[in-house]
């Protein structure tokens, strides 16, 4: 049963319109993939399910209560982590620092244990300014594995990073799914993505196709047409 | 409002921003008064703003600052909304309204 649901959502942008009927679903213990090509409506339905943009009509779900009106900071509150695809962390503050007001807040891991979890133990107490992409994004990861979210949305987490650091964020997608974390991604990183994956959501004209397993996924027609291409998968 | 179970080193964090931004915009009145009376200002002027548009505008100015330092995601996905912590910022420039109002007297 889904934790987290974005149902039948629309959005426009002036006139616009990205999305027309929208769904987006995050189930424990999963991770999700949304594909879709730039400008689709991804990041907005991401948003959207985080609470971070309210949409022109649908609802949020968040375990099994509608929110007509959805705030982040309260979705926040009940478990939903928004990991956006930049300008998670300040620059204001030491990564120390930021994950110890997560580990306050919540205390449901110690920083000690998300730094080495996450490669980032000799970074702690430097500011973000002065990591390479990689390092940014595995920064980002340890502040998510401080706070042990139920839900996290990350929006396009392997853009930008070298390909030696995707299997390192992969193993970390897979490991807070196996602590029982419902985890949606998006991204254009197809291998990576669908090696990932244990279900594929196909974002596409304003709206999605569910296209199942990895494997599913590879055997969809139009999905294989019109966003792998014709050597895709 | 804020949920009891807080990060106390967060909120000790936007309370020493706030105290500071207090700080400076107090000390820019002071300023702005002081070339004003030297030109030879009204009373009216001189007696600088009401407290509570100070603590409006370090509420405002203090969200404008943590736009400017990016940090919407950080302290949305700690649980607290824009109307938290611009409550924060309006705290912490009425207790150093009442602080100057005390002194004053």
């Amino acid at each position: 049963m889904p934790i987290l649901v974005a149902d039948c959502v629309a959005k426009s942008f002036g006139s616009r319109r990205v999305l027309s009927a929208a769904t987006l679903r995050a189930e424990p213990g999963q991770v999700r993939v949304i594909f879709g090509r730039n400008g689709i409506g991804k990041s907005t339905l991401l948003k959207i399910a985080a609470g971070q943009m309210s949409p022109d009509s649908g609802v949020v779900h968040f375990r099994g209560k509608a929110h007509l009106e959805v705030h982040q900071a309260t979705l926040a509150r009940d478990g939903v982590f928004y990991l956006p695809d930049h300008e998670l962390l300040s620059e204001s503050f030491s990564l120390r620092r930021q994950m110890r007001f997560y580990e306050e807040r919540f205390r449901r891991r110690s920083v000690a244990d998300a730094a080495a979890m996450a490669n980032v133990s000799h970074l702690l107490d430097r500011r973000p300014r002065s990591f390479s992409g990689g390092e940014l994004r595995r920064a980002e990861l340890a502040l998510v594995l401080v706070r042990r979210p139920d839900c996290l949305l990350a929006d396009e987490p392997y853009r930008g990073i070298a390909p030696v650091d995707h299997d390192v964020l992969t193993r970390l997608f897979r490991r807070l799914a196996a602590d029982g974390c419902a985890v949606v991604v998006t991204g254009h990183e197809v291998p990576t993505l669908l090696e990932a994956a244990d279900h594929i959501t196909w974002c596409t004209a304003g709206t999605t196709y569910e296209l199942g397993t990895p494997e599913a996924a590879k055997r969809h027609l139009e999905f294989r047409r019109d966003y792998l291409g014709p050597h895709g998968g | 409002m804020i949920a009891l179970n807080l990060s106390w080193s967060a909120i000790r964090a936007l309370v020493t921003r706030a105290v500071v931004l207090w700080a400076l915009l107090r000390a820019l009145v002071t300023a702005v008064m002081l070339m004003a009376s030297a030109t030879g200002g009204s009373g009216d002027r001189l007696a600088g703003p009401r407290p509570f548009a100070v603590v409006v505008l370090c509420a405002v100015l203090g969200l404008v600052d943590l736009k400017r330092r990016r940090e919407a995601s950080l302290w949305a996905n700690l649980g607290l909304s824009r109307t938290h912590l611009a409550f924060l910022f309006a705290i912490a420039a009425t207790a150093g309204e009442l602080l100057l109002a005390t002194v004053r007297r």
